[in-house]
This record gives C-alpha cells, sequence and structure tokens, in this order.
C-alpha cells in the first residue's frame, strides 16, 4: 500500500505542448477550485480504484499465506502468528492444483487452435474465394450471433453424450469443448471484415505470380493478419480459462477438470488456508499475462488512444 | 516477346453494362503499346482482360500463338505492375522480388541471379532488405518493376503505374521505363489516363472512350489524323480548336472545322488560308510563346503565338489558319473527313 | 454549338472511325463450359476446403442445436422413448411455481445491476478520461478484476460474505460499529450480495469502453462549448452523453441481456437460496434438465431456454425501436 504516490495535481500543458482538450481544458485547470475538486476527485478514485480493484487481490494473497486460524478468527490482521508457507505447497500437493491449471492450459490451447482454424479458414473463404452460397453462410452467422450461447447447453450437451452419427459418448473428452469453442460467429465475423479490408491488388499479384489459394493463405494472408489473430487468441484463451458451465456439465472425471470447476468442488472440503492459496495460483497466469500483454488487452477492448497520458 | 492480340474482345457485367465493346487490335511483338482514354473508357478493363483477372465475355486474347481466354494468370507470362503497387508488406524487397520465382520453383542460384539484376537496373540493391513500409513512393514503384522485371515474361502489363507518383518524379520515372523497356524488348501494354504520357511514351496508341476503340495509330498519326472529333480534343495540350465550319470561313453545310493553337497566327489570312475575327479575353505569358484565350461567337479558341506578339486584353483582332492546318470533321456523326475533303475548293493545293 | 460540346465532352457515342465492325451491344456472354473439371480448375474444390472447417463446425455446435433446442421444446424424452407433446412442455413450466420466481429474481437482479452497474462505470471513466497522468494505471487497476476468473473472485467473494462476526465484510463493517450481516444467507440481502460482486467483476469492461469512447469525442465540440459558456456540468450533458449516444446504448442493451442469463453467482453463492431468493432462470433451466430435484426434465428445460430466447429477442426489438429516435442524428 506504500506503493501509491501523492499525484502532483498541478498539470500545465505536458512537455512537447499537447494540451488535452477535454471536458476540462488546460485553462480550466489552472483554476484553484478545478485543480482541488477535481483534483481532489481523482485522487479519490485512484484510492476506490486500489481498494476496491486491488484490494480483493491483496487480501488474496494474504491470506494464502496465513493460518487458516488466523484467517477465519481475524481476516483483516497482518499475520498475527507469522505466516504460513506450508499452504501454498499444500495446495500444490495436497489439492494438487498444478495438475488443474495444466488441464486448464491444455483445454486453452486446444479451444485457442480450434478457434484460430475455423476463423481463419472461414473468413478467407468467404472474403477472398468468394464461394457461390457464400452469402448465405454469412447470414446464418449473423444471427447465430444473436443467440445467446448458454440457451444451447442442453441441446449440445445431449449431443455430447449421445453424438447423432457417432455411436460413442464424448463426455470427458476435450473434444467436446475444443470443437464447440471453434464455432464462435463473432472471430468469423471479424476475422472476415479484416479480410474485407485488405488490398484486393495483393491478391492480384500474388495470383498472377502464381500463387494458388493454398499459398495465399498461408504466405500472404495470414502473415498480413498478425493484428487480428493476436486479438481473437486474447479473448480467445482468457474466455477459455474463464469457462465454467459447459466444462462442469462435460467433465465429470476430476482429473481431467479445469481449475474453474474444480475449485467450487473443493471449496467445503478443504482447509480455508489451503483453499485460498490454491486460488491464488489459479489467478496468477491470467493476472501475469494481463500484465505482461496490458497494451494488448485493452487495444483489443477498443482503448487505443486512452493509454495515452 | 509476344505479340498480343485481341479479337473481338467484350467485356459485359452481369447487370449488362459493356466496359469493353468488340475490342480489335494487335499488338506487335517488342512494341510498346499504351492505351488511353478518359476514366470508365475501359482501358484497365481490357487491360486485365489480358492479365487473366477478368473473365472475357466474348471475343478472344492470343499471346504469341496461343489464345489464353481460359488459361489462369500465372500461366499465361505475362507480369504486372500495378497502380498502387501491391507490394507484400511483410516481406523484404528481395522477398517481393523473388516470390513468382519460388513458386515456379526456380533455383535459388537463378532467383538469386535475376533479383540482383533486376535491383541494380532499378537502383535498389541497397533496399534489398527493407520492407515497403520503410520506402519511398518512387522506390516502391521501382519494386513493383522488379517484380515483373524478374519474371523475364513475355509481356509486361502496366496499369498506370505512375498516376501515384508526383509531378517530377513522374517525368523522371516514365523516360527510365522506356528506356528500361527498350532495352529488354518486352511487349508492353501500358495503360493511363493521361495523354502527355501516352504521347512521350507509346510506339502507337490506343484511344479508348466508354468501351469503344476510337483510333490505333502511332503519337503523330493521331496528332495530325485524328478519326474523331473525341480523339482530336483528347490528344494535344493545349486542346484542338473547335468550331463550325462556317465560323472561319468554310462554306459547307454540317461541318466542324479544327485546327490546333499552334497553327494560329495574328494577322489577315492570304489566300490558301482561313480566318476569323475574336476578342481577346486572356493572355498568358510562357516566357517562349504566348498563350491567347479569345472568344469567337461564345466560344473560347486558343491560339499559341511568339512571345514577342502584342495582345491587348478586351480587344478585337484577326486571326488565320493556313488551310493545310484545318481538319474538318462532320458535325453529326463527329468522324473525321477524307484527306481530300479537307480543303476548300478556293485553295491552291498544298 | 451545344452539339459539338456534346460530343466532345461524351454525351452520345461516336462512331469510331477505323473499327470496321458496328456497334452492336452483345446481350449473351460467351460461357464457358461447366464440366467438374472446370470446378475444379476455377477453384471450386478449395472453396469447398476452406470452407470445411467452419460449416462442419458450426453445423455441428451451433445450427444442429438450434434446430434440436425447438424441437425438443416439444418432446417428452426419457432417453429411450420421445414423444411428441405439443405446447405441454410449456404449460408445465409457466405453470410451475418456481417459475414466475425465477423471472423475478431474474428481473431483480437484472434491474439491480442496471442500477448500479450501469452508472458507476460511466462515471468513473468520465473522471478518469480527465487524468492527465498515468491513465493507463487507472485503467488496468479498473479492468484487473475482470482478468480474474470468476469462479474465483465469486468463490472469493463468498468468503467475504461469511455471516460470522469473524467474515471479512462484518469484520470491516465492525470498524465503523455496524453489526455483522447475514449477506448471501438472507433472503433480503442475498440478491444485492450476488450484484454487488458482479458488478465489481464486470464493471472494469464497461469503463474501459467507456474511456475509449469519451476518448473519441472530438476535442473542438468541447472547445465550442466552453466559447459559448457552458460549464463542466452542461458540456457533459450536451456534449460527452450524446456523442456517446451509441455507446451507451449499446452497453445498456448487451448488459441486460448478459444478466438476463446469469448463472455463475446464484449457482456458486446460494444455489438459488436461500428460499429460493436467487433462484435466476438460467437456474431454473439447469435444475430441470441437470439438478437433482427435477433433473432430465429436458422438454422443460428446452423449452424454458426457447421462451427465454425469444423473451430477448423481443425486448431487443422493441428496444431497438424504441432507441432509434435517439440513436439516429
Amino acid at each position: 500500500m506504500s506503493a501509491i504516490r501523492s499525484w502532483p495535481v498541478r498539470r500545465n500543458k505536458r512537455a512537447g505542448g499537447e494540451s488535452h482538450q477535454g471536458l476540462v481544458q488546460s485553462a480550466d485547470w489552472k483554476r484553484p477550485s478545478v485543480r482541488w475538486g477535481l483534483g481532489g476527485t481523482h485522487a479519490a478514485l485512484l484510492v476506490l480504484l486500489v481498494i476496491g480493484g486491488l484490494g480483493p487481490i491483496l487480501w488474496l494473497a494474504k491470506a494464502a499465506i496465513t493460518p487458516t486460524q488466523d484467517t477465519l478468527s481475524n481476516p483483516m490482521a497482518l499475520f498475527p502468528h507469522g505466516t504460513a508457507l506450508s499452504n501454498i505447497s499444500d495446495a500444490w500437493n495436497q489439492v494438487d492444483i498444478g495438475l488443474y491449471i495444466w488441464n486448464t492450459v491444455v483445454i486453452a490451447f486446444g479451444s485457442w487452435l480450434c478457434q484460430i482454424v475455423v476463423a481463419t479458414t472461414g473468413a478467407f473463404a468467404l472474403s477472398v474465394l468468394k464461394p457461390k452460397w457464400g452469402r448465405v453462410i454469412t447470414a446464418l452467422l449473423l444471427t447465430t450471433l444473436f443467440v445467446p450461447s448458454v440457451v444451447l447447453l442442453v441441446p449440445l450437451y445431449l449431443e455430447v453424450v449421445h453424438p447423432p452419427l457417432i455411436n460413442h459418448s464424448f463426455i470427458n473428452s476435450y473434444w467436446a469443448i475444443w470443437l464447440p469453442a471453434g464455432a464462435s460467429a463473432f472471430n468469423v465475423v471479424i476475422m472476415k471484415r479484416f479480410f474485407d479490408n485488405l488490398p484486393r491488388e495483393i491478391f492480384e499479384a500474388a495470383r498472377i505470380d502464381g500463387a494458388g489459394p493454398f499459398r495465399l493463405f498461408v504466405s500472404i494472408v495470414l502473415p498480413m493478419s498478425k493484428p487480428i489473430l493476436g486479438v481473437i487468441s486474447i479473448f480467445a484463451v482468457l474466455a477459455s480459462w474463464k469457462d465454467f458451465l459447459w466444462p462442469l456439465l462435460v467433465l465429470s472425471d476430476p482429473s481431467k477438470q479445469p481449475v474453474s470447476v474444480r475449485l467450487p468442488t473443493i471449496f467445503g472440503q478443504t482447509e480455508l488456508g489451503v483453499f485460498l492459496a490454491a486460488m491464488l495460483i489459479a489467478c496468477l497466469v491470467p493476472i501475469v499475462g494481463f500484465l505482461i500483454f496490458q497494451r494488448s488487452f485493452l487495444r483489443g477492448t477498443g482503448l487505443s488512444g486512452a493509454l495515452k497520458g | 516477346m509476344a505479340s498480343i492480340c485481341f479479337d473481338g474482345v467484350s467485356k459485359v457485367y452481369s447487370d449488362g453494362t459493356c466496359a469493353v465493346d468488340e475490342l480489335d487490335l494487335e499488338i506487335r511483338e517488342g512494341e510498346f503499346m499504351v492505351f488511353v482514354g478518359p476514366s470508365g473508357c475501359g482501358k484497365t478493363t481490357a487491360l486485365r482482360m489480358v492479365a487473366g483477372l477478368e473473365e472475357i465475355s466474348g471475343g478472344r486474347v492470343v499471346i504469341g500463338d496461343r489464345e489464353v481466354n481460359d488459361i489462369s494468370p500465372k500461366d499465361r507470362d505475362i507480369a504486372m505492375v500495378f497502380q498502387n503497387y501491391a507490394l507484400y508488406p511483410h516481406m523484404t524487397v528481395a522477398a517481393n522480388l523473388a516470390f513468382g520465382l519460388k513458386l515456379r520453383q526456380l533455383s535459388k542460384e537463378e532467383i538469386n541471379r535475376r533479383v540482383q539484376e533486376a535491383a541494380a537496373a532499378l537502383d535498389l540493391e541497397d533496399y534489398l532488405e527493407r520492407k515497403p513500409k520503410a520506402l519511398s513512393g518512387g522506390q516502391r514503384q521501382r519494386v513493383a518493376l522488379g517484380r515483373a522485371i524478374v519474371r523475364e515474361p513475355a509481356a509486361f502489363l502496366m496499369d498506370e503505374p505512375l498516376s501515384n507518383l508526383d509531378a517530377a518524379l513522374r517525368v523522371q520515372t516514365r523516360g527510365e521505363i522506356l528506356k528500361l523497356q527498350k532495352r529488354l524488348g518486352t511487349t508492353t501494354i501500358y495503360v493511363t489516363h493521361d495523354q502527355v504520357e501516352a504521347m512521350t511514351m507509346g510506339d502507337r496508341i490506343a484511344v479508348m472512350r466508354k468501351g469503344v476503340l476510337q483510333q490505333l495509330g502511332t503519337p503523330q498519326e493521331l496528332y495530325t489524323h485524328p478519326a474523331n472529333i473525341f480523339v482530336a480534343s483528347f490528344i494535344g495540350s493545349p486542346a484542338m480548336n473547335l468550331v463550325p465550319a462556317a465560323t472561319i470561313g468554310i462554306d459547307r453545310d454540317g461541318l466542324l472545322a479544327g485546327f490546333r493553337p499552334e497553327h494560329v497566327d495574328v494577322g489577315y489570312p492570304a489566300d490558301g488560308a482561313f480566318g476569323f475575327q475574336a476578342v481577346v479575353e486572356l493572355v498568358e505569358y510562357l516566357g517562349d510563346e504566348r498563350l491567347a484565350h479569345v472568344r469567337l461567337d461564345e466560344r473560347l479558341l486558343t491560339a499559341k503565338l511568339p512571345a514577342d506578339q502584342t495582345l491587348e486584353s478586351g480587344t478585337s483582332m484577326t486571326f488565320t489558319v493556313p488551310s493545310s492546318a484545318v481538319l474538318l470533321f462532320d458535325a453529326e456523326t463527329g468522324l473525321a473527313l477524307d484527306e481530300g475533303a479537307r480543303r476548300a475548293p478556293s485553295t491552291s493545293q498544298a | 454549338m451545344s452539339t459539338l460540346d456534346e460530343m466532345t465532352a461524351g454525351a452520345e457515342p461516336i462512331e469510331p472511325a477505323f473499327t470496321p465492325q458496328e456497334q452492336r451491344r452483345r446481350s449473351a456472354p460467351r460461357r464457358s463450359r461447366r464440366s467438374p473439371l472446370a470446378w475444379v480448375q476455377g477453384g471450386g474444390l478449395a472453396r469447398l476446403a476452406f470452407l470445411l472447417p467452419l460449416l462442419l463446425v458450426f453445423a455441428a455446435f451451433s445450427w444442429y442445436p438450434i434446430v434440436r433446442l425447438v424441437v425438443m421444446s416439444f418432446q417428452q424424452t426419457n432417453e429411450v422413448i420421445t414423444t411428441w407433446v405439443g405446447f405441454q412442455n410449456f404449460k408445465e413450466v409457466w405453470n410451475d411455481p418456481l417459475f414466475p420466481i425465477a423471472v423475478r429474481n431474474t428481473l431483480e437482479f437484472a434491474g439491480l445491476a442496471l442500477l448500479f452497474g450501469y452508472p458507476i462505470p460511466l462515471i468513473a471513466a468520465v473522471l478518469m478520461s480527465e487524468v492527465r497522468k498515468r491513465r493507463g494505471l487507472y485503467a488496468a487497476l479498473a479492468y484487473l478484476p475482470v482478468v480474474i476468473p470468476p469462479v474465483v473472485a465469486v468463490l472469493l467473494w463468498k468468503t467475504f460474505y461469511d455471516g460470522g462476526a469473524t467474515g471479512v465484510f462484518n469484520t470491516i463493517l465492525g470498524w465503523f460499529g455496524i453489526p455483522p450481516q447475514q449477506w448471501i444467507q438472507s433472503t433480503s440481502q442475498a440478491m444485492p450480495s450476488l450484484v454487488l460482486e458482479s458488478t465489481w467483476a464486470n464493471a472494469g469492461g464497461t469503463i474501459i469502453i467507456y474511456l475509449a469512447a469519451l476518448t473519441g469525442v472530438n476535442p473542438e465540440l468541447y472547445e465550442a462549448a466552453s466559447v459559448d459558456g457552458a460549464g463542466l456540468w452542461k458540456k457533459i450533458f450536451h456534449v460527452t452523453l450524446p456523442q456517446m449516444r451509441t455507446v451507451l446504448l449499446v452497453t445498456m442493451i448487451l448488459q441486460i441481456i448478459g444478466t438476463a442469463q446469469v448463472f455463475l453467482e446464484p449457482y456458486l453463492f446460494t444455489s438459488g437460496g436461500p428460499n429460493n431468493a436467487t433462484m435466476t432462470v438460467l437456474l431454473l433451466i439447469y435444475d430441470y434438465a441437470f439438478g437433482n430435484s427435477l433433473g432430465a426434465a429436458y422438454g422443460e428445460a428446452a423449452a424454458l431456454s426457447l421462451m427465454l430466447v425469444a423473451f430477448l429477442a423481443l425486448f431487443s426489438l422493441l428496444y431497438l425501436r424504441a432507441t432509434r429516435a435517439w440513436s439516429d442524428e
């Protein structure tokens, strides 16, 4: 908590001369009422954000290494009887949190791959190759966008248990998670939009150079699509990490379950301290991932200009 | 090197619009042919049909001795230079040049040789490892040219390659393109909307308008013997003066007379010349000559006069044009009249 | 005179002198043979190959289930025998005493979530957009809860909501002299508690979206307003909000649709209790299909799913119509 600095609210024109003219103009900032009023509000907001945004996670980190007794009797105290790093090792060994994290990784990877394959090939076909039924397919995709996915749970579940043509249930198979993940109309639509905006002349030049559709896809279109692939990938991995209900339904074998399914199950059966340590470990990957890829994350959600400053 | 032949080639879109209407023309081996015309005239469509990027609705295109209607672009042995260069943005210049060659599975040595040669010819040797976004417009244009050169194709197809360059660069580059083509001797079709480019570069020029070929000929032929009013006013700058024949003293009905600004002189018409009176509206001094804009019967004509000619804006003056410089056109059809009919009955022969 | 201009400018077509044929429009373009070989050469095989993954995956996991859902809602099945029962499933759902409870609770959740989760991010975003330095820090802090897996967030808050005197929140309340609360164990406080956690976990995403829209507002509009003498509030109401119209409207409808499908919070926090105080429509669907008490009532589950979709679709349509006047210029 000592990391909070005091924010110098006095802000003249930034070095470089660019003055942000928004709701509050540069000139306004010079007035003391604005400076202290708005500046104070900003400070208050920051404090709220730290307490609200960071607070629960910091508490989790603290509680993860606090003996359960202390957490239960005096949750807001700071290590009254020392730390209990054993929580972490117990979470790793007893609860075997490592296995579940690994499962989550495998599931995320497979889902990501399926989504990328379906979205890139499908959008390439619809946008570049332009088949005859292209418009019909695109229309079907758009209507799928408006169907809330949770509503498909029941028929999808039955389909996984009794696949129409195959005489074998896919319960407890990761394919039951990977393949449906690929059916994301959103991915295909934004990928197609991106391909639509690629200059057609480059494709024509490639055709004249002798590139057939496969070559065009692999050597020209995919390398040019790095930005959109990044965006889709980040959201695919994040969505997979957060997924709960579908893996809950489809993976009954505990050894195959991802972290999100396992944790609620052991909630009542595990000592609180160990449980919290397990939760902390489970959060680490997304948090670290977020800190590293902060820029892309926030840009992907539409924040490109807002990060300046 | 191969000849290219358009045999009744048409392009009709599904909504009925006709972009190219039964084009018949033959391009000789090694020739630099220019397709020129206003936008929408079909020149680019015709080019793309040779390339294989547009389907041919009617007629045939023959490259060399092969009919290529159903042959895919990569097998037609042509190379294209696009207006917007169409360079592969994620590849270096060297990779851009080599891409088509790699796909044709040429040996590494051969690819290397060609790339190096093209880079040397186009002054790109220092830029081989750069990506397109690190190049200037002119450099990108040269890479686009290089991509066509390394293919050593039977024909070059160029779609307004200079239109994205600034004026000075354009003048310089068109000379370089011409030199290159002469050196390599490759048959070339060059599309442009700029008649100056057409006149300075083409061995022969095909003037097109609304999908129809207006005239095919050398720059000189087009300039001195335009086939119709459109060609007459499209070629040459400032544009040819076109007036009803009676206005300058030709005693025939239903004709238009055309004469170029440089053939207009100040003074009374001598024997064998025509004349007219016009009011001087605007005079532009160009250093080596003067450009006078004069008004005759609600029409603004142009006259190129010597720099020391005195002209006063607002005054009415007499101008004269030799009969040999006057071209006659049918007022209804716009077609040029025969050679023999050009002269007025009372003049002596030239 | 005019004919001359027309002719040179290009209104009338001129017959060219040098081409021998007459000018004639061909009506039928030449057809190339459409044999299978031509299809392959024309790239048909490639088109199919590239479309295949999309078609297979969507047919199997998107389009077929949708059709199946509709079909199932008119059937009763016990995994061996399936019978068509017309609208019986719908009637059963309608008459189920839990149904009105679930609907009411869902509306309560959505309503509360809208009340707290809609304006608060907006206010925060407006404040953040005026931050001069380190705006990225604010954004990152706000977005952090969104990155936490929902299961972790819910279970963490479940710990916070412990009803005993030594629960985390109760301890904090104790600092201010407020007696310990029941939180999720109280029928009256359960739903608001869920809304609180849900807002915490999701506000960050909304803040970011609002921030992006805010920074997209043309600064010249603010300058013009300043020159016209507008104060801070006037500027917010007359420049900021109108410019953000579309984003605001879209966010609202998306939020309503999203919260109407809330499942995780009631499931993990309270399992629909206490006393069905947090039973939502999605939870009811789950119970119909997979729950122990009702279980394997796939027909009813499908029927309720369909009813939910129909309602949301209808609502969206009405919403779009109602807001069209406000969102068009």
